[in-house]
């Protein structure tokens, strides 16, 4: 199952066999049909959705400040105060984009979680950009959002190189239909970020233990650093996150989300954003399309769907063999 | 009604909306094409003849439609006293009003043909076979009063042109240059009309070189006739021309050793009556007179007024003044440049930086010329690149960041301009229009994508971006594409009508089957 793949491409037959989603599909079928476009804000400004989750007792990290002018920016050191550590984010940035990640500080002097020093003029301009919009959808003027530095689950930061890895669940009508763990590798330069090279394993829904593997769409057993085999890992709290999730995707009132959450040590999962347009290399995570699933969801009853009658979805989701998602 | 279905509906409504347009505005320019190109012309019959038996038969030749003239109306005005009657000739498909009457007496008649000249034939009319049964193959190789194949000089002439091995056509050839060639013009009233005269003198009128060439035709055993009619052109009193055709290779083929036209008459030859050398003849008759007149007529009132100011002009992109057509057709053609790159989004998955850029950029690349655009453009993006790099250290506002870029590659492409000139004068460079806000931004989004998904995934977006921009150039650098758009900018409901139906596809895109390749194992 590694990479030693001889095929190069796959017929479209057989894919649709598999049950994948495709990027077109996706858009066309599922987002535009389940996601109410006047809903969007709630996911993409991450103010709104911080919002959203403490109005439903959904844990987020802590927000220590926000910076919504350029004017504002030389309060930063003031408002920071002693703290040594922290993350700046863009509210509105996509795919993890211009966050900072702070773990360290010698008096003006920030390291990241990598080491890498950043003096106060670098964050200054940082914090400018961001307002600028740089990393925001559309190019839109952002606020910064200064919060707590979440510090990983020790279970989770032994199977992680570098960084903080993380769990997204895909919620389809409200129901988790399938959630992988994103670990950060020294190719992605620490960050939880396929596209540069972190791995994914997916998660079975019952159990929180992962399965599967993926690394820049190739699939994998082993942690490409420390080779160790990233099947078999069970994720601490996972009821919780399944739990969060599920409230969140409520609240959200979108039909196909996906919901990242970091586990941290001392409050367990905390939820970071939430996607309308949740990617697609999860079924590759899985070695699996997703596609069955949203028809199995389709196909429960409304009634057996909702409230706590999800556990039980989530079960027969999870319990079923791989040859019945097969088309 | 789901979205999908109403996409098709809405697709389909363009394409036939598109047809209707296309063919609307094809047919209409046909028409002005047609009556720029094609000649009206009248040609008007005036007869005059005394009956002095009761058994009098007048034949009138009419003329037919042919592949090069349509006949658009005929009026025909004949003597109260005379019955007329239109007949064709089975053998040699003559058209022609046949008068009788029983009254002796002056009559006149005039008959009146519109007639449309076709510059063009099409090949299969002018080359339609005819067979010969051996009825008419003797017909056509009979020998009269006018035309005597066993004369003396007949003999003469075939002695110095021996049949030998020469093909049909070989030997026609002959004939026609030595009908054509070897006469001198002759007068009629000297009897220069006549077959044995014209050999033995070597001089002969027009009917003369005719008769010679059927007759030598003839003596040949090659079946010949004679084909009476008009030469069409602005006349007064126009006098019937007579030329040859002969049968060889299952066709006629016609020839006129007068003034040397062979195999392929010109358009305005309007033949009357063939196997015959008068338009009207009869019996029973005499003192018959025959005035022909043939009268250019004007084109269609819409072919000249074409120019006049109507409403239904906004519609006619050509009409404007040509230093408008280029950028005209660039605006047209920006659409099949949004095509292209929906396709390699959509369906083929490429990515690249910034929607549009690449196109916008190949067009920019079309408007200007291929080799400045390029060093223009290396120019630019180096100068972009490393002025970025050296601006990141300044931690400048992003807006006031790219506007330095923008004013450095400004500067650049100025100097670079007035440089390439200065080193050749001749070389008639001349400042390319880049889109340049578009190019700053390029570099800027090169920039924060190395940064945010590392430098392999930004080169994907270069690689791509280079790919749909060259393909863009590729397709829309096609001279004929922008001239058909501007001639037909209604095309563009298809590109909208194709648009739905990229916007509908939720297939797979062509990465994707190599993207999930492992997942079929």
């Amino acid at each position: 199952m590694d990479n030693n793949s001889q095929r190069f491409w796959a017929w479209p037959d057989e894919l649709k066999r598999r049950g994948i989603l495709g990027i077109n599909q996706r858009n066309l079928d599922i987002i535009l049909e389940c996601n109410p476009r006047g809903f969007y804000p709630r996911v993409d400004n991450k103010l709104l959705t911080k919002e959203i989750c403490q109005a439903n007792g959904i844990q987020v990290p802590e927000t220590y400040f926000i910076i919504k002018e350029h004017s504002e920016c030389h309060r930063f050191l003031d408002l920071v105060g002693d703290r040594t550590e922290f993350v700046v984010k863009p509210s509105s940035g996509a795919a993890g984009r211009g966050i900072v990640v702070v773990a360290g500080r010698l008096g003006n002097n920030f390291f990241t979680s990598s080491g890498r020093l950043i003096e106060w003029t670098d964050l200054r301009h940082h914090l400018s950009t961001i307002i600028s919009g740089l990393y925001s959808l559309g190019g839109q003027a952002d606020s910064v959002i200064v919060e707590r530095r979440i510090v990983s689950h020790p279970l989770l930061k032994s199977i992680a190189v570098e960084g903080t890895p993380d769990i997204r669940v895909i919620l389809y009508r409200g129901v988790p239909v399938m959630a992988m763990i994103r670990l950060p590798t020294k190719m992605s330069g620490g960050r939880a970020n396929l596209h540069q090279g972190a791995i994914a394993a997916a998660i079975e829904l019952n159990t929180g233990r992962t399965y599967g593997g993926v690394c820049r769409d190739r699939a994998i057993s082993f942690h490409p650093d420390t080779s160790f085999p990233i099947a078999g890992i069970e994720l601490p709290n996972w009821k919780d996150v399944l739990e969060g999730s599920m409230k969140l995707s409520d609240a959200l009132e979108m039909g196909y989300v996906g919901i990242d959450f970091v586990v941290d040590a001392d409050t367990g999962p905390v939820v970071l954003e939430a996607n309308a347009r949740p990617g697609l290399a999860i079924q590759l995570a899985h070695r699996e399309g997703i596609l069955p699933r949203l028809k199995f969801v389709d196909s429960i009853p409304v009634s057996d769907r909702t409230g706590e009658n999800r556990w039980n979805v989530i079960e027969s989701i999870a319990t079923k063999s791989s040859d019945f998602w097969r088309v | 009604m789901s979205a999908r279905v109403l996409s098709q509906i809405w697709a389909i409504a363009f394409i036939l909306l598109g047809i209707v347009a296309f063919g609307l505005r094809y047919q209409a320019r046909h028409e002005v094409r047609e009556g720029l190109q094609d000649s009206l012309w009248r040609l008007s019959y005036d007869i005059q003849f005394e009956v002095d038996s009761p058994a009098a038969e007048i034949r009138v030749g009419l003329p037919d439609q042919s592949s090069s003239a349509a006949i658009i109306e005929v009026e025909e005005k004949t003597h109260i006293n005379l019955n007329a009657e239109e007949y064709t000739s089975p053998l040699n498909k003559n058209r022609e009003l046949i008068l009788t009457t029983q009254l002796t007496g002056n009559y006149q008649v005039g008959a009146e043909f519109e007639i449309r000249l076709k510059p063009r034939k099409s090949w299969d009319e002018q080359n339609e076979v005819a067979d010969l049964s051996s009825t008419a193959k003797s017909r056509f190789l009979r020998s009269d009063s006018t035309i005597d194949t066993a004369g003396a000089n007949v003999r003469e002439v075939m002695q110095q042109i021996p049949r030998g091995d020469l093909t049909d056509s070989e030997l026609v050839q002959q004939l026609f240059d030595f009908c054509s060639l070897s006469f001198k013009p002759g007068k009629s009233e000297e009897g220069f009309d006549a077959v044995g005269y014209a050999l033995a003198n070597h001089q002969a009128t027009p009917l003369g070189r005719a008769r010679s060439m059927v007759t030598l035709c003839r003596a040949y055993r090659i079946p010949a006739r004679l084909v009476a009619g008009f030469e069409v052109r602005q006349s007064k009193s126009a006098t019937p021309h007579v030329w040859v055709e002969a049968y060889y290779g299952h066709h006629w083929v016609p020839f006129d050793p007068t003034y040397g036209h062979a195999r392929q008459m010109p358009y305005n030859y309007l033949p009357i009556r063939r196997d015959g050398e008068e338009i009207v003849r009869g019996e029973g008759i005499k003192d018959l007179i025959a005035k022909y007149t043939i009268l250019r007529l004007p084109p269609p009132a819409n072919v000249l007024q074409a120019e006049v100011r109507r409403p239904s002009q906004v519609l006619d992109l050509t009409r404007l003044p040509v230093e408008m057509h280029e950028v005209m057709s660039l605006m047209l053609l920006l659409p099949l440049g949004a095509l292209i790159t929906a396709i390699f989004r959509n369906i083929i998955g490429l990515r690249t930086l910034g929607t549009f850029a690449p196109a916008l950029l190949a067009m920019s690349f079309i408007y200007a010329e291929l080799a400045t655009g390029i060093v223009i453009l290396v120019a630019v993006l180096t100068a972009g690149y490393f002025g970025r790099i050296m601006l990141d250290r300044l931690h400048l506002l992003m807006v006031p960041r790219s506007s330095i870029v923008l004013t450095m590659i400004i500067l650049l492409i100025v100097f670079g301009v007035s440089l390439i000139d200065y080193a050749d004068p001749l070389s008639g460079v001349r400042a390319v229009l880049l889109p340049l806000v578009i190019l700053t931004t390029l570099i800027e989004r090169y920039f924060v994508t190395t940064e945010e998904d590392g430098m392999a995934f930004a080169m994907q977006l270069v690689v791509g971006t280079a790919v749909v921009a060259a393909c863009c150039y590729l397709i829309l650098g096609w001279n004929e594409i922008g001239d058909l758009l501007l001639i037909y900018p209604e095309l563009h409901f298809f590109t909208i009508a194709a648009f739905i139906w990229i916007g509908r596809y939720s297939g797979y895109r062509l990465v994707e089957l190599w993207r999930f390749r492992d997942m079929v194992k």
